[in-house]
């Protein structure tokens, strides 16, 4: 059963990869305006096409 | 001229084109500003912003003044608004109130296609700024203002946006501190099943490997996450209020130490995810209650109406000067559409002076050289000087808000909410001591420490919390899709407590800069109609702008002979008749009645008829009314004239007052005395005359039309076409709060259970663990399904 403490160590280390991730989209702004981006996605489409 | 029908939209920004001007491919615009607009982007090949919405741009009749942004130029100003500036580029924010759509998005961030000196810009959509990079050996800060306001965005600089520091950092640590609480309340969560589930036979390595992991991961829970809730109850401790936050630290602090305890004792893991978990669940809660409140201002004064700089003239020579810097006997320059900032004397130019935002008067006044105009006035003509008699915070309106009332906020209105949570987990922790003594006396210490504890679990006003600010975001939400904007909580409590409503009339009655032409008098032929407005046409006054707007498209006649009398009306010769057309004084006419918003006209020596303007009222205002007048008595406070009392009695019903002629302290005082009688006013209005009445009353309501426009500081704040379903709103909010009594009755009734067990010492600290999620989630499932249903029988949100 002690297998589970390097699953758990394991399981925990990826966690905390995405927590900094997190802690990192939230430091870089991303979180700041949420609403123009969902227009922009629309933008680059229109474009093309002219 | 062409003559086009009447149902054609303006390409650019989508009102009724009345007389429409066509562009070089004949599409239809309402105005030169607006096909101004067109053209440049035509030019800069940036015409994508008309299909990606209809009609998106901003109407342009406030055609801007070329020097507008002259003060731009200072550069002490110029550093309050730069945020980075080298050697070469220059980092500035503009806020632009008029960003709506993802047409203006879309052209904003595509500036550098205007002009070759702008390296970068970037919306913020949310907060209606844009951020702009630019190159200022090629182009200077004025210049791209400039650049902006002529395609329709004008930057918005005044004393208020100059203040104003940001503020966006406490909303992003509020959204590190749920992810990071989240985070660990899951990971330790997981390690605490494994602990609950094996009681006792987990391995010694295992058990200190999760004790060492739970712990560290509850420390930054405690000392970074929950740090919001010691900070504001002890704030509150120190004033002597007992916050709701109090309780919740409490909570938290007895759950953390009762499982160092038990993780000292090498006796299990302790309740280190409860802890977490009331931690996540609380800043979840807050962070919902949150989310609704941050769109609007709503504590704007007098200082966000007034502009930052004005311009003064001294000795030929224009310049900029802070408003606060300028004196008594500056001679200052008004231009077209800017609003007076200080009170004075006309000394140049022709004033119409449009004072519907101070006092409410619906028509533009004419003022000549050498009378007073006062602060607040919008100028709608040309240009126009003004030697200034006061200083600036001695003007007339601004004294408004040297009344006492303004310098008394209106106190902390206590929240019976929480309030109620208070005495509850005082009488839980009280009944939880009481047990631990019983316990004590039947020298059962175990059971002493274990009732103890688990009451104190239980008795976390979690539960009730989570109710009151879920259903209260659920509310908001449906409230701001109405078009519906309160400015906090406590705003919605007030509902319940109203029985008068007060209305006011100019812009929020009726619909502000609109109005319907009648013509009253002998029948007119055509050619006579047309000779009418061609001499209406050449006079600048803006009721002859409106009369000559009713007419349409016509083709006008050659006029002679065209003569201005100041503050009377106009005279000319058109086809060899005499024109005569103005106010009673200067028209002889058979009826008597007269006021300002009145064109007489004499044709040919006779007086033939008059041009009456009636101020539109919203559509469906009667229907709300009487809906309203079922459970609420009724007022209207108007700064106008008795001239349209019929329509406004029409539309009130017989049991309501009305009140015409008031100035901002009469309706203040009328608030006043309604409130000595035990009203409890609501005041529905608009501008800085309502802004006494606003403080006065109760709650306040403010009325806006366009996308964006200045609000007095009120209560909550409300689109002016949604001004109609006022009378659901307000059933809504009264049921809806209802709900809240429910919730808390069912979350006290889980905490009863919890407690009968937990007094008798029978209930382990895991099961009463357990407990406090599930009530969490059932509240919250509960308290958005409730708002739902009633938002779906008020008719506040369809039924799919």
């Amino acid at each position: 059963m002690k297998i589970i403490i390097i699953l758990v160590t394991l399981s925990f280390i990826i966690a905390f990869g995405f927590l900094i991730a997190f802690i990192w989209s939230v430091k870089s702004g991303q979180y700041d305006d949420i609403e123009s981006p969902s227009h922009r996605i629309f933008f680059d489409q229109t474009e093309t096409k002219n | 001229m062409t003559s086009i029908s009447q149902q054609n939209k303006c390409l650019h920004c989508g009102s009724d084109s009345g007389e429409a001007i066509l562009g070089i491919n004949n599409e239809i615009f309402c105005c030169a500003g607006c096909r101004s607009v067109y053209e440049i982007l035509n030019q800069n090949k940036l015409c994508a912003y008309y299909t990606l919405n209809t009609s998106p741009g901003i109407k342009m009749d406030e055609v801007a003044s070329k020097s507008y942004y002259a003060f731009l130029e200072r550069q002490e100003i110029a550093n309050k608004l730069i945020a980075f500036k080298d050697h070469e580029v220059t980092h500035v924010n503009f806020y632009i109130p008029q960003i709506h759509c993802s047409s203006c998005l879309w052209l904003l961030e595509k500036l550098p296609q205007l002009h070759k000196g702008i390296v970068n810009s970037r919306v913020h959509y949310f907060n209606k700024e844009v951020q702009i990079v630019f190159n200022h050996k090629l182009i200077t800060l004025k210049m791209v203002a400039e650049i902006l306001a002529s395609i329709g965005y004008r930057p918005e600089i005044n004393l208020d946006s100059i203040a104003s520091a940001q503020n966006e950092f406490v909303n992003s640590s509020l959204g590190l501190k749920i992810g990071i609480s989240g985070f660990c309340f899951g990971n330790i969560m997981m390690m605490s099943f494994a602990d609950y589930l094996s009681i006792g036979t987990l391995e010694p390595v295992i058990y200190h490997f999760f004790r060492f992991l739970s712990v560290s991961l509850s420390l930054p829970v405690l000392f970074y996450c929950a740090s919001d809730f010691f900070q504001s109850a002890w704030n509150g401790l120190k004033i002597g209020v007992l916050k709701i936050d109090l309780p919740i630290s409490l909570a938290i602090i007895i759950t953390f130490a009762r499982s160092m305890y038990e993780i000292a004792n090498q006796n299990g893991l302790g309740y280190l995810d409860s802890m977490s978990g009331i931690v996540f669940f609380m800043l979840v809660s807050r962070w919902i209650q949150s989310k609704t409140y941050q769109k609007i201002f709503y504590n704007k004064d007098y200082r966000s109406f007034f502009p930052a700089y004005v311009t003064r003239i001294n000795d030929r020579r224009e310049e900029v000067i802070d408003l606060i810097e300028s004196k008594t006997n500056d001679l200052i320059l008004v231009r077209s559409n800017e609003v007076i900032p200080v009170d004075g004397i006309l000394s140049k130019g022709k004033a119409y002076i449009d004072y519907s935002f101070v006092n409410g008067e619906s028509q533009p006044v004419e003022v000549k050289i050498g009378d007073q105009v006062f602060a607040g006035g919008r100028q709608v003509g040309s240009s126009i000087e003004v030697v200034l008699t006061h200083e600036f915070s001695s003007s007339k309106l601004i004294s408004l808000w040297n009344n006492s009332i303004f310098r008394t906020s209106k106190g902390v209105q206590y929240d019976k909410y929480d309030y109620l949570a208070s005495v509850f987990t005082i009488v839980v922790l009280s009944l939880g001591l009481l047990s631990g003594l019983y316990w004590y006396f039947q020298d059962d210490t175990q059971k002493m420490w274990s009732s103890i504890i688990t009451v104190l679990i239980v008795a976390c006003p979690c539960a009730l919390l989570l109710t009151k600010n879920f259903t209260q975001g659920n509310i908001s939400k449906i409230l701001s899709i109405n078009g519906f904007f309160i400015k906090n909580s406590d705003v919605l409590m007030m509902f319940n407590r109203i029985n008068t409503i007060v209305f006011d009339k100019t812009g929020t009655l009726t619909l502000p800069h609109e109005n319907t032409i009648q013509y009253e008098g002998i029948e007119l032929p055509e050619f006579i109609k047309e000779e009418i407005a061609s001499v209406i046409k050449q006079s600048s006054h803006p009721l002859s702008m409106a009369v000559y707007k009713s007419f349409g498209s016509i083709k006008p006649f050659e006029v002679v002979h065209f003569k201005e009398h100041i503050g009377l009306g106009i005279e000319a010769w058109v086809n060899d008749k005499h024109v005569k057309i103005g106010s009673s004084s200067f028209v002889k006419s058979n009826s008597n009645i007269s006021n300002g918003s009145e064109l007489l006209v004499e044709y040919d020596g006779k007086y033939i008829g008059k041009f009456v303007c009636y101020s539109n009222y919203r559509k469906n205002a009667g229907k709300v009314m009487s809906e309203l007048s079922k459970k609420y008595k009724l007022g209207v406070l108007s700064g106008d004239n008795e001239s349209e009392k019929p329509q406004v009695r029409n539309i009130m019903g017989e049991s309501a007052f009305i009140k015409f002629n008031q100035d901002p302290i009469n309706k203040l005082e009328a608030i006043k005395e309604l409130q000595n009688h035990g009203s409890v006013v609501m005041m529905v209005g608009d501008g800085l005359n309502d802004a006494g009445a606003f403080k006065q009353s109760d709650l306040s309501v403010s009325v806006t039309d366009k996308r964006v426009s200045f609000t007095p500081a009120c209560d909550s704040v409300i689109h002016g076409d949604r001004l109609i379903k006022l009378a659901s709103i307000i059933k809504f909010i009264i049921d809806a709060h209802h709900t809240i009594y429910i919730i808390f009755a069912l979350s006290i009734l889980y905490n009863m259970i919890g407690l009968f067990f937990a007094l008798q010492g029978i209930l382990s600290p895991l099961i009463a663990a357990i407990l406090m999620p599930l009530s969490s989630i059932t509240i919250i499932g509960l308290s958005y399904l409730w708002c739902q249903k009633l938002a779906m029988k008020n008719e506040l949100i369809s039924t799919q």
